[in-house]
């Protein structure tokens, strides 16, 4: 039996997919976290896209009528380490001096820590795993969460996707693509939040997932276009007739990673703008593409990220959100 | 199912590089541990670390590469390249020349942090616009995978995992069951973490970092030291090993993982937890408790952990059982290496088998009684089925059972 995906549970701190979709961000859309989460108290130090991944999982199991048990598996996916918390350990380390940095912050710092989060929040006992390392990194973990529920490891996997953008990945990533426009720190907006999705064998009702590959062949633009090729080449013969395709690029790299796609093929023009948000930043365009345009035809995302990882996600049909 | 082998280990750490360094150290019960010299410890509670040999390093790479093609590229990734650049060579698996492109599962919880640490120090010290930028891209998990792919010349399908100290053990197990599966033939699998400063500090700051030696399960332990390390290792199904003629170092049987949801950084104290993933490990693998000869703990010399993976230990083999099986931690003689630890302990697995001894246990003076394990002592002994424990935090546990290569 295949697997299939979702539904889907979107949070951001830009608002629901329809605000999105309207390019009607609301810096108040998670304002309300705290309240609704079923314990805030052990997440009193998380940041609001932690508390916003715990949410989009909590909400997504409710929804769902999902029974825990040692036999769900969760799979977390973000681009980088928790660098948010990174920076807060390393400041205070150089303001207080070394031994006063304060433990909180580097506990919070651990690359796992949101699949600890959600762990502990939610009572969870069977396996955890975060994938990182690039943006196809959510891809990864959908891929993780297919494996182990094909093999029969486990019943079903909770996928979970971060995006947050931290100063230092702005800063960082300006002074590698504007390294003569670092003061130009608005240009680069990022949406922070998370959304949480089930992968399970012929869940009724969700689309099939038709493809999902990650692939990397090196760093320069001529292996970037092989990577590509190689992947949108396998996901083509695979993916059901007419489906739509968009795309999911580092906006800073955006020009060079759109040519490298364009001189393999066309993806489906997409007109919302939106803010950064790295391994995140696939799905939202993978549901937005379903809230602008309605219909029944297969949607996949395509995403280069700027150090040469391909990766692709295709469906039979449009993706569920509750 | 399919059975799997590992036909290809390549590993460095504070201990050295490959088979040879470490059977020295682990029969001998040597430590790495000494002072850091990357960065500067004034003002830490405690400066100590084990650093890999850097110009060793760079001389072994130096025989591959041109250093044009190295330029720029941090210790964690330096090490990365070249133990799975030997681990394919030990394989002989001819990457480029592959039909399809290799499945590679690898383990970090640091990626490379090093360079974006030196970044953000400039950047915080003399402002965001005057720090000097590295190539950026190279800190990330996926652009070390990125640079071994263009070194290799060869087309990966990468999976990065970082499941805090059980990363190493994940990464093996993910790719472990997947060959099981008969979803991949062959593919390489591992881990690797650097000391940095940041994370120094950090397990400085929760008090984990001994100020005397690393002693687990001794009753005055008092933490740990870390160290660098890179392991990867070659898996593949015992068909595709045979047809290849390869040779093979051991056979993986079980892998199991369980998550304590205790608390995000302590484990369960009745190690409930770690009880439950050796045994989905040994169920996995089919075979007894009592079938283990040797078990690489954890063992990292933090109070809490180590009594936890005892009662853990106790839980799954019995009272007796517990007491009696070898056990050590070679964290005593490496170091905490972090994610890379459970890649590392279990190519340590894997040489103890294929040489005949037993990995020392090294700096216990006075056994804790809370901890009633038969701590190696001595090198001397033949082990045929070996338990690798890996808890990390968050509660995350991962074992891998491995068995001796014997083909009759």
């Amino acid at each position: 039996m295949s697997l299939t995906l979702g539904p889907f549970r979107f949070l951001s701190s830009g608002g629901t997919l329809e605000d999105l979709a309207a390019g009607r961000e609301r810096p108040d859309a998670l304002q309300d976290l705290d309240a609704r989460l079923p314990t805030p108290n052990s997440l009193r130090r998380a940041g609001d896209a932690t508390k916003s991944a715990v949410l989009a999982a909590a909400e997504l199991l409710r929804a769902e009528r999902v029974q825990l048990s040692e036999r769900l598996g969760l799979y977390v996916g973000q681009q980088q380490i928790s660098l948010d918390y990174c920076t807060r350990f390393l400041e205070s380390s150089y303001r207080e001096g070394p031994r006063l940095a304060s433990p909180m912050y580097f506990s919070e710092a651990a690359a796992n820590n949101i699949a600890t989060h959600i762990s502990l929040t939610l009572g969870l006992t069977g396996l955890a795993q975060t994938f990182i390392g690039c943006r196809a990194a959510g891809i990864q973990a959908v891929l993780g969460a297919g494996e182990d529920v094909l093999s029969g490891h486990v019943d079903a996997g909770l996928v979970v996707v971060m995006g947050v953008g931290s100063p230092m990945t702005r800063d960082a990533y300006l002074s590698v693509y504007r390294p003569f426009q670092r003061r130009k720190r608005q240009d680069v907006r990022h949406l922070s939040g998370a959304v949480a999705l089930m992968v399970r064998r012929g869940a009724p009702g969700q689309p099939t997932l038709a493809f999902a590959q990650v692939r990397c062949g090196g760093r320069g633009a001529a292996a970037q276009r092989v990577t590509v090729d190689s992947v949108w080449r396998e996901a083509g013969a695979r993916m059901v007739p007419g489906t739509r395709v968009v795309e999911s690029t580092l906006f800073l790299a955006r020009e060079r990673s759109r040519a490298v796609i364009r001189a393999v093929g066309e993806t489906t023009p997409f007109a919302a703008e939106l803010g950064e948000s790295y391994a995140l930043d696939p799905f939202v365009r993978l549901l937005l593409d379903g809230v602008l345009h309605s219909g029944n035809e297969g949607r996949a995302v395509l995403c280069l990220g700027e150090e040469g990882t391909a990766g692709m996600l295709a469906l039979d049909g449009p993706a569920r959100i509750v | 199912m399919i059975r799997v082998v590992v036909t290809g280990m390549g590993y460095v750490s504070g201990l050295g590089f490959g088979p040879d360094d470490h059977e020295a150290a682990l029969r001998q019960g040597r430590s790495a541990d000494r002072p850091v010299t990357r960065y500067d410890t004034t003002g830490f509670r405690t400066g100590r670390g084990a650093e890999c040999d850097v110009v060793r390093l760079d001389a072994l790479l130096a025989e591959r590469w041109p250093a044009s093609r190295l330029r720029g590229l941090d210790v964690d990734t330096r090490m990365l390249i070249w133990a799975a650049a030997t681990a394919l060579d030990d394989a002989r698996v001819e990457a480029s020349a592959l039909s399809r492109p290799l499945p590679v599962v690898l383990g970090t919880t640091l990626e490379g942090f090093w360079q974006a640490e030196q970044w953000y120090e400039q950047s915080y010290r003399r402002g965001a616009a005057h720090a000097r930028p590295r190539r950026l891209t190279l800190c990330m998990a996926g652009g070390q995978v990125s640079t071994f792919a263009d070194l290799l010349g060869a087309p990966l399908e990468p999976m990065v995992i970082s499941n805090a100290c059980a990363t190493g053990v994940s990464a093996i197990g993910r790719l472990y069951r997947r060959i099981r599966e008969g979803a991949a033939e062959l593919g390489i699998c591992g881990a690797y973490d650097t000391l940095t400063r940041f994370i120094h500090l950090g397990f400085d700051s929760l008090g984990a970092l001994t100020t005397t030696r690393c002693a687990p399960f001794d009753r005055n332990r008092n933490g740990f030291f870390i160290g660098d390390a890179a392991a990867v290792l070659v898996l593949e199904s015992l068909e595709s090993a045979r047809r290849r003629k390869a040779t093979i170092h051991g056979e993986i049987v079980g892998y199991g993982e369980s998550l304590d949801s205790h608390h995000p950084t302590h484990p369960d104290p009745e190690g409930k937890g770690i009880a439950r993933a050796m045994a989905a490990a040994l169920e996995m693998a089919g075979v007894k408790p009592e079938s283990v000869d040797y078990i690489n703990a954890h063992g990292t010399g933090t109070p809490a952990n180590d009594a936890a993976e005892a009662r853990g230990i106790l839980r799954t083999f019995g009272e007796e059982g517990g007491r009696r099986i070898p056990v050590s931690s070679t964290k005593s003689l490496v170091g905490h290496t972090l994610g890379a630890a459970g890649a590392l302990e279990e190519c340590f697995c894997l040489l103890a088998m294929e040489r005949g001894f037993l990995p020392v246990h090294a700096g216990v003076t006075e056994r804790d009684p809370a901890c009633p394990l038969n701590l190696v002592a001595s090198p001397e002994g033949r082990p045929r089925l070996t338990l690798n424990n890996s808890l990390g935090f968050g509660g995350a546990n991962g074992v891998l059972v491995t068995r001796r290569w014997e083909d009759a």
